[in-house]
């Protein structure tokens, strides 16, 4: 039977998906074989299984933090020009230049507070393992091993908090002295220590 | 005219040039602050490269002409 009415994709639809995926792709904190993400190091050949952030919502305290930081100077500043707390003779400059810096600083502490999160990723490629821990913004902890030396893998996931927005930490164990590898209130634990022990099997297989 | 008077003498004249001096001196540490950043950035985007580390270094550098802007004016007009 002929189709009477074929829909045509909409162009325009179909960009501003790609643009979402794009952003979640970019803001998420749980990526499966990304693409257009590369890191330090990486070896030729080496792919990226999995990219892990901190689960977005332990991002909640600095944003409200942020927020009440955006508010506070509308709030704030009537009250304190009515009640006469600030002598009346103060330059209108004075306020301006409080404003202005109130929210040069506010601005730097989202700023580096975003960073700490979007550069702290935990990765598991093909080969290895690699953490990189941003401890603040002038100090970098990068540690990595090959997925042969991993020995045990663990998870650890308690409390209200992690059990509905589904995060927790995963434990990596490797031989000798080494470090132990912690990945810290990531997404979806469970499926990371399954696809380290996979990666982990096909290593011994070969 | 002990040091404490002249202290004293300063702040009763020119209360609000004492005030000048203290935004400057933090404005100067917080464009310094974030021209650190700036660079931090860059690096970052070295260690872990995405698409979308070019946005962010524009957002530094729009950070640091924010601070050099408010500097300027806090000297040319306060």
């Amino acid at each position: 039977m002929p189709d009477i009415f074929i829909s045509q994709p909409n162009p325009k639809k179909k960009e501003n998906s790609n643009r979402f995926n794009l952003y979640k792709q970019f803001f998420s904190a749980h990526h499966f074989m990304p693409d257009g993400i590369r890191f330090e190091t990486q070896e030729v050949g080496e792919t990226i299984i999995l990219l892990l952030r901190k689960h977005w919502i332990t991002n909640f305290i600095w944003i409200t933090i942020g927020i009440f930081l955006l508010l506070l100077p509308i709030v704030i500043l009537p009250a304190i020009v009515i009640s006469g707390i600030i002598p009346s003779n103060l330059p209108g400059s004075f306020f301006s230049l409080l404003i202005l810096i109130w929210y040069l600083f506010t601005f730097s502490y989202l700023l580096v507070n975003f960073l700490l999160w979007y550069f702290t990723v935990s990765i598991v490629t093909n080969e290895r393992i690699v953490d990189i821990d941003f401890i603040n913004i002038l100090n970098k902890r990068f540690s990595a091993t090959r997925i042969s030396k991993v020995e045990d893998v663990t998870m650890r996931r308690g409390g209200f908090i992690r059990v509905l927005f589904d995060f927790g930490d995963v434990f990596i164990q490797t031989a000798g002295k080494e470090v132990e590898f912690e990945f810290l209130a990531v997404p979806d634990p469970e499926k990371a220590v399954r696809i380290i022990n996979e990666l982990m099997g096909k290593q011994k297989e070969e | 005219m002990t040091l404490e008077q002249f202290i004293i003498n300063i702040i009763q004249a020119t209360p609000f040039v004492l005030l000048k001096l203290f935004a400057i001196v933090l404005l100067f540490f917080h464009l310094a602050f974030s021209f650190v950043l700036m660079r931090q950035i860059k690096i970052m985007s070295h260690v872990v490269e995405a698409q979308i580390s070019p946005a962010l270094y524009t957002i530094s550098i729009l950070h640091f002409f924010s601070s050099l802007f408010v500097l300027v004016w806090v000297i040319i007009f306060l």
